[in-house]
């Protein structure tokens, strides 16, 4: 009975050595890159001073945990880095799911060409370019404003330093400046759908519009599962780089999130322990926020993500 | 290019000249007159070779007092076996077209020179962007590495000398002290304090004349005629005939009439530092109140000033959204619209006329810049709040290093070097490639520096002498030993040459000519009573804390100015400030200062 | 075959041709902009008044990045690092998410891999602990070090292995009855399916090498290994120091701070290449392969 276990493990093994084989490389990238450095991570618990290194930093268990949980700019940052990353999340897979669901009905393939690749244009810019363009545009008197003024006889509007309003340029210019990058992820999902089942939906009398919810819907529903899912595992970076080189002092209530405020720990205070332990926090809150949603997906569609 | 050439002269006259194509009088350096190879040692052969350097370095010293050497004399001296010292650098690609193409750090003129002349081999061992700066420094420290030689911000050298990362300077201060280095780090006599931790000297403090952080009023006389002010003397001394001027320019105009930025204190151009000090009021530093320092942000007072920057903010002098905008970002929108002349007045300090109004008088050669009267209540000087030691880096030896002194020597060699290539006669003779490379901003790619801080004073006083002298060709004994001297003499060559060029008049105006940038700093500290900031240490709770502590106050001060908060929030932000660490840090500062 | 197309179907496209057209138009303005400022005078630019058309039109910036060696040899460096690391990418891709597309039942330790990646996903060391490492593989200012870091993404290999999991069973268990081993399968099977896939990674990936700076700014010793994505980043990042007190050396760096001509011109030659490969890489997505060459 042992014995034919161990032979049909053997066999298992020999079948799928091949498989092995081909994970070899990504696992020693994978162990070298990214587990070698994770014993950093005690850093999270030292009083780590560079010259010191990691042996001989101090400990000091979870007080620098308990350290940035007091700081009061965290709540706020905390809570900013949320409501910022949930709309970029929902609006990113949202705005290039229209899109490509439109572009897909495109009749005219030199249009449907040319507005494809268009939209991908702002994705190649830095943040660093972008920014000074979309200041320049929001300025109090910029362009927006001047149509506002123009065309509809409004008050001009300070959208730069508003806290009403800031936020929601930041998420906007964000999804705008992602938006070709899902665009394309999903309409090669969408040109992957099965014809055979278009052919079928129209056999049956099916309208365009019945189709697409129908047919397409259904289709590429697995690519949004899992760039919804993927999307939730950066909950916590709600864009670092744009918000650095875009906020100010005024708007700092709606903006500040937690990665500028560890950047500003780091690099201006010095800080590497505290930035660290945010590091590590972030992490957790990460692997929270997508184990709860792959085991919905999974307990709902019997979908794997991973 | 109307900038290019702008930039050219602005290097030409500033260059700090660490480096210059080879010379053909070089062999000549310095270096000769230390040449003498009488080191006594030279033949000693140890094991160790770093140990015999060492040792000869000692010896040399010993030496040196025996046959009564100056110090000047043993620091030109030679290595007698090559010593490597090992760099690093903040880099900022220089865009200026008339940087030789193949000069790079490691192949630049001055790594050559200190090769040929004291045997140091200068070793780049990284080169980084200065904003990557302080992470690479970071992660080179956790692998063991400091450089040799290293340029620090007050608050790394705090940190670094805390946990034990520099060498102790203080026998080779004592041992290599020269009045052309102690113009440099000790200018008067107490400064080097600066650099000392518990009574040794960790590293040698470069810093800038107190002076040069009072802030003055640039008027443009010739916009100004729209209104009414043809003479100087019409000039607002008073924030009340101030605020009626901007009234009057708002009517002519329009608004905005204020250039304005997120730095609204302390940015020295186009900030409200200016408004504060009228008010005898302070957004930072620490002031001796009886015995206890005390810190000027939190201060009551600071409420009026504010309270006035609202009316002026609702009355629309400012741009509406002017706190979006840093005026230190590159192209920043603030600078853009002082040159292009939309500001009849521009706040700011000593050095603006030498840009960017420089490039404004470029574009409308009719432009008029005078310096008005300090603004105040009553129309009187106010006490203006002066730092004590305004220390912009230190320069300290890292705990690897085996020649600590190599440190004296290379300062002493660049200034030494600098004087003797910088005379108008032997820039004249020096070939294009050598001038291109002295004139482009290699010299900023060694990581000390030779700037005096009594230089801009010095160079006034004399340069103006000169002037009412006569004299336009002056020797080499006659000029102060500062690195700036040679510049601001051909600048004022210059301008005499050619008075209505926008370039020339910048640099002029802003450090030699009377009652431009540097004359009316100067009087301004000599008239006013001065209240000093006592703080030039850092202490450990302000590396960790102040940052957030003055993001604390920077954003309820352009809140209230903004409107968003009432003035009444300036109470509450005291207690904040205070609960968040204020507290700790007055205490530490205040130990500190007790025990000086 | 004449399909019939009602008149809503009409309103419907006029609609959408609008709205993405619109759209387009958003994204195609700035790259007008930023290419007009590159020809534009400087002054003109510095004045701000440079919208989508040349101010006073003038080759001066691309004439002075012409003489300027540096640049293009980051170009240089760039090109090579898309070509190598864009390979390495693409391999690994292909050999990571095939076999975890497997079932756990053909492949049982398909979930212990898949954890282990996916740990990753979430934490990482830090930067100074990275660095460390590479330091101590003596990788720091080696070319490598732009490939080797960043050649397994868990994410494109997430991507890829859902779309291979998507593609129909029945050609594979075909391929298996035949007698197929996985490498045969993985390379005649899968990989020609996953065409519009692996299009759409390879871009992605191309696209992160070519703007990739931070990587090279941290791990290179010395500006002349800078890629160019780096090399641009050193020259618009801001001048972030307060300069409580400016010595006069200060102020001659600032009047150095780069042309807005010139800093145009560059950002426009970087995304050359890219506008240039993404039209051909277009047609795989755009116009599929069609999967369902076996009907079910």
């Amino acid at each position: 009975m042992a014995e034919i276990k161990k032979e049909k493990k053997k066999r298992s093994l020999y079948k799928t050595r091949e498989l092995h084989v081909m994970l070899l490389p990504a696992v020693v990238f994978t162990a070298i890159f990214a587990y070698l450095p994770m014993f950093g991570l005690v850093m999270a618990f030292q009083d780590f001073k560079p010259l010191l290194g990691f042996t001989k930093s101090k400990f000091v268990g979870f007080d620098q945990f308990a350290y940035i949980f007091t700081m009061p700019s965290f709540r706020q940052a905390f809570v900013n880095t949320i409501i910022i990353a949930f709309f970029k999340i929902i609006l990113s897979i949202f705005v290039p799911l229209v899109l490509s669901l439109m572009l897909n009905e495109v009749v005219k393939s030199w249009f449907k060409r040319s507005v494809q690749t268009i939209i991908f244009i702002p994705y190649f810019f830095s943040w660093a370019i972008l920014a000074g363009m979309l200041l320049e545009i929001f300025a109090y008197d910029g362009i927006i404003n001047n149509v506002l003024e123009g065309f509809f006889h409004l008050e001009p509007i300070a959208f730069l330093v508003s806290n009403k309003y800031f936020r929601t340029i930041i998420i906007a210019s964000d999804v705008w400046k992602g938006m070709g990058y899902n665009t394309v992820l999903l309409l090669a999902a969408i040109t992957n759908v099965d014809a055979a089942l278009y052919e079928a939906a129209k056999v049956d009398g099916a309208s365009r519009w019945q189709q697409v919810m129908h047919v397409t819907m259904p289709g590429i529903l697995p690519m949004v599962a899992v760039l919804t899912v993927l999307g939730l595992g950066g909950i916590l970076n709600a864009g670092f780089e744009q918000i650095l080189v875009m906020y100010n002092p005024t708007v700092e209530k709606t903006v500040d999130i937690l990665d500028t405020l560890v950047y500003r720990l780091g690099i201006a205070g010095h800080q590497y322990s505290a930035a660290a332990a945010m590091g590590l926090f972030k992490s957790a809150v990460s692997l929270l926020f997508v184990g709860i949603s792959y085991w919905i997906l999974y307990k709902k569609s019997d979908y794997r993500v991973f | 290019m109307k900038k290019a050439t702008n930039k050219r002269w602005l290097s030409a006259f500033l260059a700090v000249i660490m480096t210059a194509g080879t010379l053909a009088g070089c062999g000549k350096a310095p270096a000769d007159t230390g040449k003498a190879e009488g080191t006594g040692n030279a033949g000693t052969t140890k094991e160790d070779q770093a140990q015999v350097s060492e040792d000869s370095a000692k010896e040399n010293t010993e030496g040196g007092e025996n046959t009564g050497k100056t110090p000047e004399e043993l620091l030109l001296e030679p290595y007698p076996e090559t010593v490597d010292i090992h760099v690093v650098l903040q880099y900022r690609e220089s865009e200026n077209p008339d940087t030789p193409n193949d000069v790079t750090p490691e192949t630049s003129t001055v790594v050559k020179l200190l090769q040929e002349e004291l045997n140091i081999n200068l070793v780049y061992d990284w080169i980084v962007n200065a904003d990557q700066y302080s992470q690479k420094f970071g992660a080179e420290l956790a692998a063991g590495n400091v450089p040799d030689i290293v340029m620090l911000s007050p608050n790394d050298f705090e940190d670094l000398v805390s946990q034990g990362g520099l060498l102790d300077l203080t026998e080779a201060y004592e041992t290599y002290t020269c009045p052309d280095l102690e113009n440099i780090y000790n200018y008067d006599g107490k400064f080097i304090e600066v650099g000392k931790k518990d009574g040794k000297l960790y590293g040698l403090p470069m810093g800038t004349d107190p002076a040069q952080s009072t802030s003055q009023m640039y008027y443009d006389m010739n916009q100004l005629k729209e209104v009414g002010i043809t003479s100087t003397d019409q000039l607002p001394k008073t924030i009340e005939e101030f605020e009626a001027l901007c009234d009057k320019l708002m009517e002519a105009k329009g608004g905005p009439v204020l250039p304005a930025c997120k730095n609204y204190y302390g940015a020295q151009l186009g900030d409200f530092t200016p408004f504060f000090h009228a008010y005898e009021s302070w957004a930072s530093g620490w002031y001796d109140n009886n015995g206890t320092l005390e810190y000027a942000g939190i201060n009551e007072k600071n409420k009026e000033v504010l309270t006035k920057l609202n009316e002026w903010y609702n009355k629309g002098y400012f741009k509406k959204d002017f706190a979006a905008y840093d005026i230190w970002a590159a192209d920043s929108p603030v600078v853009s619209d002082i040159v292009a002349g939309k500001y009849a007045i521009v706040p700011g300090s000593w050095w603006v006329p030498n840009w960017p109004l420089n490039s404004n008088k470029v574009e409308n050669p009719e432009a008029n810049w005078v310096v008005g009267p300090n603004l105040s209540l009553d129309g009187a000087q106010p006490d203006i709040m002066i730092s004590r030691y305004p220390v912009n880096d230190f320069v300290g030896v890292g705990l690897n290093c085996e020649h600590p002194e190599a440190l004296f020597k290379v300062i002493y060699w660049s200034l030494q070097y600098t004087l003797k290539n910088s005379p108008p006669e032997v820039q004249e003779a020096m070939t294009e490639e050598e001038k291109r490379e002295w004139n482009s901003y290699v010299y900023t790619w060694v990581p000390w520096r030779i700037y005096s801080p009594t230089c801009l004073r010095q160079n006034f006083e004399v340069i103006n002498q000169f002037a009412k002298e006569g004299k336009t060709e002056i020797g080499i004994d006659e000029a102060p030993r500062n690195n700036e001297f040679w510049g601001s003499w051909s600048s004022y060559l210059n301008y005499v040459k050619n008075p209505d060029d926008g370039v020339a008049w910048g640099t002029y105006f802003s450090r030699l000519a009377e009652n431009g940038g540097v004359d009316n700093m100067i009087k301004t500290v000599e008239s006013a009573d001065i209240i000093y900031n006592e703080v030039y240490v850092t202490t450990p709770s302000m590396i960790s804390k102040s940052g957030e502590l003055d993001k604390l106050r920077d954003n309820t001060y352009i809140s209230i100015i903004m409107g968003e908060t009432p003035i009444s929030g300036f109470d509450t932000f005291v207690e904040q400030w205070k609960a968040q660490g204020g507290d700790d840090i007055a205490k530490e500062v205040n130990e500190w200062y007790q025990n000086k | 075959m004449k399909v019939r197309r009602s008149t809503g179907f009409y309103v419907y496209q006029v609609f959408n041709t609008i709205v993405l057209a619109l759209m387009a138009l958003s994204c195609i303005l700035p790259i007008l902009h930023v290419f007009a400022m590159s020809l534009s005078s400087s002054n003109a630019a510095m004045a701000g008044r440079v919208g989508f058309v040349p101010l006073e039109f003038t080759f001066t910036a691309y004439e002075y990045l012409i003489s300027k060696k540096d640049f293009f040899h980051s170009v240089g460096i760039s090109l090579v690092r898309v070509l190598v690391g864009t390979l390495f990418n693409m391999v690994i891709i292909a050999l990571t998410a095939y076999p975890l597309s497997r079932s756990t039942i053909q492949f049982r330790a398909r979930t212990a891999y898949m954890a282990y990646f996916a740990v990753t996903m979430f934490i990482g060391g830090g930067l100074i602990p990275t660095y460390m490492v590479i330091k101590n593989l003596h990788l720091l200012d080696s070319f490598w070090v732009l490939i080797l870091p960043s050649a397994m993404s868990i994410w494109n290999v997430i991507i890829m292995m859902n779309f291979i999991k998507g593609l129909p069973r029945a050609i594979e268990e075909a391929a298996f009855v035949d007698g197929a081993n996985h490498w045969q399968t993985l390379v005649k099977i899968i990989l020609p399916m996953s065409k519009p896939s692996l299009a759409s990674l390879f871009l992605f990936s191309m696209i992160g090498h070519w703007n990739a700076w931070f990587d090279g700014m941290f791990y290179m010793n010395n500006p002349n290994n800078y890629p160019m994505a780096t090399y641009l980043a050193t020259q618009v990042i801001n001048n972030n120091q307060s300069m409580t007190n400016m010595t006069p050396e200060q102020l001659a760096l600032l009047s150095s701070l780069s042309e807005k001509t010139v800093r145009s011109a560059q950002m426009f030659i970087a995304i050359i290449p890219i506008l240039i490969v993404y039209p051909f890489l277009q047609k795989f997505f755009v116009k599929g392969i069609t999967v369902g060459s076996v009907k079910e």
